[in-house]
């Protein structure tokens, strides 16, 4: 082969081979995220109460939006690193601030004032429970019906709904999404009817209990892999916390 | 060993050259040269020195960083990367290896600034996601990778080259909906065959560089589409180093032979495992990997034998 002809050659095998694997991934690699209605453009007056939750941008940020869809509302913003945000029995927020020592720091939603601030080994006193309140807890309802997320193959996610019976249902899935697309956290509306869902893209989703209506979107553009949220209804306790004190 | 003067006279007296071949050689042997060499240990010495420089300085201004506004970090930036590639432009012409070596170090030096300048202009200025700032950096680093390495195609200007290359197609990839993990290593693994064929067809220099780049990411590729556990790329990874192994003996170049061998012991214990672990037990698998091993270890000594054996044209020129 002569040099010339050597010259050519490469630079086609070249353009080739990567011209084939652009295609392939434009081909076989876009696999478009799944899409879901938005709570925000169509409100579902249905739905009942608040949903807390946490933004993390430079700094994190508590917000309120109504559970039905609609604005939401900056309530708190902190340098602290906060987890775990929860709800007390007379609608005050607490978030878990792991800067140094583990403390929660309760904040008033209506001011965005805090509230007070407890050391977690300070509430070791009888009748305690400063873990109760992870957002696990919140997958079990009263009656023992527990929610969860599962997926068996690359692409595959789903949130399944086992009841105490034993029986097992599904009430939300994707068959064909992207291989990094996950369901992350789940749990429960307080009033049960309802479940909670947050997935990779950073979206919190609200779904019936028993798959219908379907998953819509309450708040997008949040922490991926599990944004950290709360539900609250006034006047129901199921997942409410109870603060030392108060 | 006899010396110059006595070869000349013994190989004239042989017939094998005529005198004015050996005055000829004996003027060339005996010219004083040009090039003023600069001893090793001085030269290793002289980056170490600059490279603790440049780390206190990284670190001096690291201390103030987050406290400069965008503009004055811009500038910082853009000042330190015009000074690194004006000491390469201006010491380039000076013939001399050592200063040679080092016009491509502050070359490379001034390249990664270019990208992170864009970077910077994209994250603080433009306020671009990250996604869209490694696309920026790496398409800056790429153009600034290209024209100096237009200007002086050695092995380090040809690496930051690759290197954007390969990083402005995987940020532009991110930009996609989530394409599947394996997709990034396939990039990886394209570019790699590319950067491949371009060495063999004479368009990167040194050519030896670019085989040696080239091998590297074709075998990385399929290496990091198989973390997930997918089992396909390590197919593809085998596949390449067998590629690797094949070229190397009909091009008879040690270095394909080198990343060809590398590349089948990396993949065939992996696959092995992957095909055979559950269904022979490890122990089986671990015996049979050996004996694969084994076995490769005495094809690459043969093919190495002959890889060495004869030299191309290209070594011989």
């Amino acid at each position: 082969m002569t040099p010339k002809r050597r010259a050519i050659v490469s630079i086609v095998a070249a353009v080739s081979v990567l011209v084939v694997v652009t295609v392939i991934i434009f081909v076989f690699g876009v696999i478009p995220l799944p899409d879901y209605p938005s709570l925000a453009d169509q409100p579902d007056p249905s739905i009942p109460g608040r949903v807390a939750y946490v933004e993390f941008d430079e700094e994190p940020c508590l917000f309120i939006v109504p559970a039905s869809g609609g604005d939401a509302q900056e309530v708190w913003c902190g340098r602290q690193y906060i987890e775990y945000p929860s709800w007390s029995s007379d609608g005050l927020l607490l978030v878990m601030d792991y800067t140094a020592e583990p403390t929660y720091i309760l904040i008033d939603p209506a001011t965005g004032n805090e509230v007070d601030r407890v050391r977690v080994e300070d509430t070791n006193v009888p009748g305690a429970e400063p873990l109760r309140y992870g957002p696990g807890i919140r997958y079990e309802r009263p009656d023992g019906a527990t929610v969860i997320t599962a997926g068996r193959r690359s692409g595959e996610s789903t949130v399944e709904v086992q009841l105490p019976g034993g029986e097992s249902r599904t009430i939300l899935s994707v068959e064909d999404a992207p291989a990094d697309y996950q369901f992350v956290d789940v749990q429960w509306s307080p009033d049960g009817e309802w479940v909670l869902v947050s997935d990779t893209e950073g979206r919190l989703l609200i779904v019936g209990a028993d798959g219908t209506p379907g998953a819509r979107v309450l708040v997008d553009g949040l922490q991926q892999y599990g944004a950290q949220a709360a539900w609250y209804i006034p006047g129901n306790d199921t997942y409410t916390v109870e603060i030392l004190g108060r | 060993m006899k010396d110059l003067a006595t070869s000349l006279r013994d190989w004239v007296a042989a017939g094998l050259i005529d005198e004015d071949q050996a005055r000829a050689i004996r003027s060339h042997e005996t010219a004083p040269t040009e090039e003023r060499r600069v001893p090793l240990i001085a030269e290793v010495l002289g980056y170490l020195g600059g490279s603790l420089a440049l780390i206190a300085a990284f670190i001096l201004v690291g201390e103030f960083w987050a406290d400069l506004e965008a503009w004055a970090r811009l500038l910082l930036v853009g000042a330190g990367t015009i000074a690194f590639l004006a000491a390469g432009w201006f010491i380039k012409s000076i013939d001399n290896a050592a200063i040679r070596r080092l016009s491509s170090f502050s070359w490379a030096l001034g390249t990664v600034g270019v990208a992170f300048w864009f970077g910077l202009l994209a994250d603080d200025i433009l306020a671009a996601d990250p996604e869209t700032t490694a696309l920026i950096a790496s398409v800056g680093g790429l153009v600034a990778g290209y024209v100096l390495y237009h200007l002086s195609p050695r092995s380090l200007q040809q690496l930051l080259l690759g290197g954007a290359a390969v990083a402005t197609p995987l940020s532009a990839l991110a930009h996609v909906d989530q394409p599947p993990d394996e997709f990034y290593g396939l990039v990886i693994w394209a570019i790699g065959v590319a950067w491949l064929l371009l060495a063999w067809g004479h368009h990167l220099r040194p050519q030896v560089t670019g085989y040696a780049l080239g091998s590297f990411a074709a075998l990385l590729g399929p290496q990091l589409m198989a973390i997930n556990r997918t089992t396909w790329p390590m197919l593809l990874g085998l596949v390449t180093a067998g590629a690797l192994l094949a070229f190397s003996v009909t091009m008879r170049n040690t270095i394909l032979l080198g990343f060809g061998a590398a590349g089948i012991f990396i993949y065939v214990p992996q696959i092995i495992f992957e095909y055979f672990g559950d269904t022979i037990g490890v122990p089986l698998a671990l015996f049979l990997t050996g004996v694969v091993l084994l076995g490769g270890a005495l094809l690459v000594a043969r093919l190495r034998t002959e890889v060495v054996s004869e030299p191309t044209v290209e070594e011989q020129t």
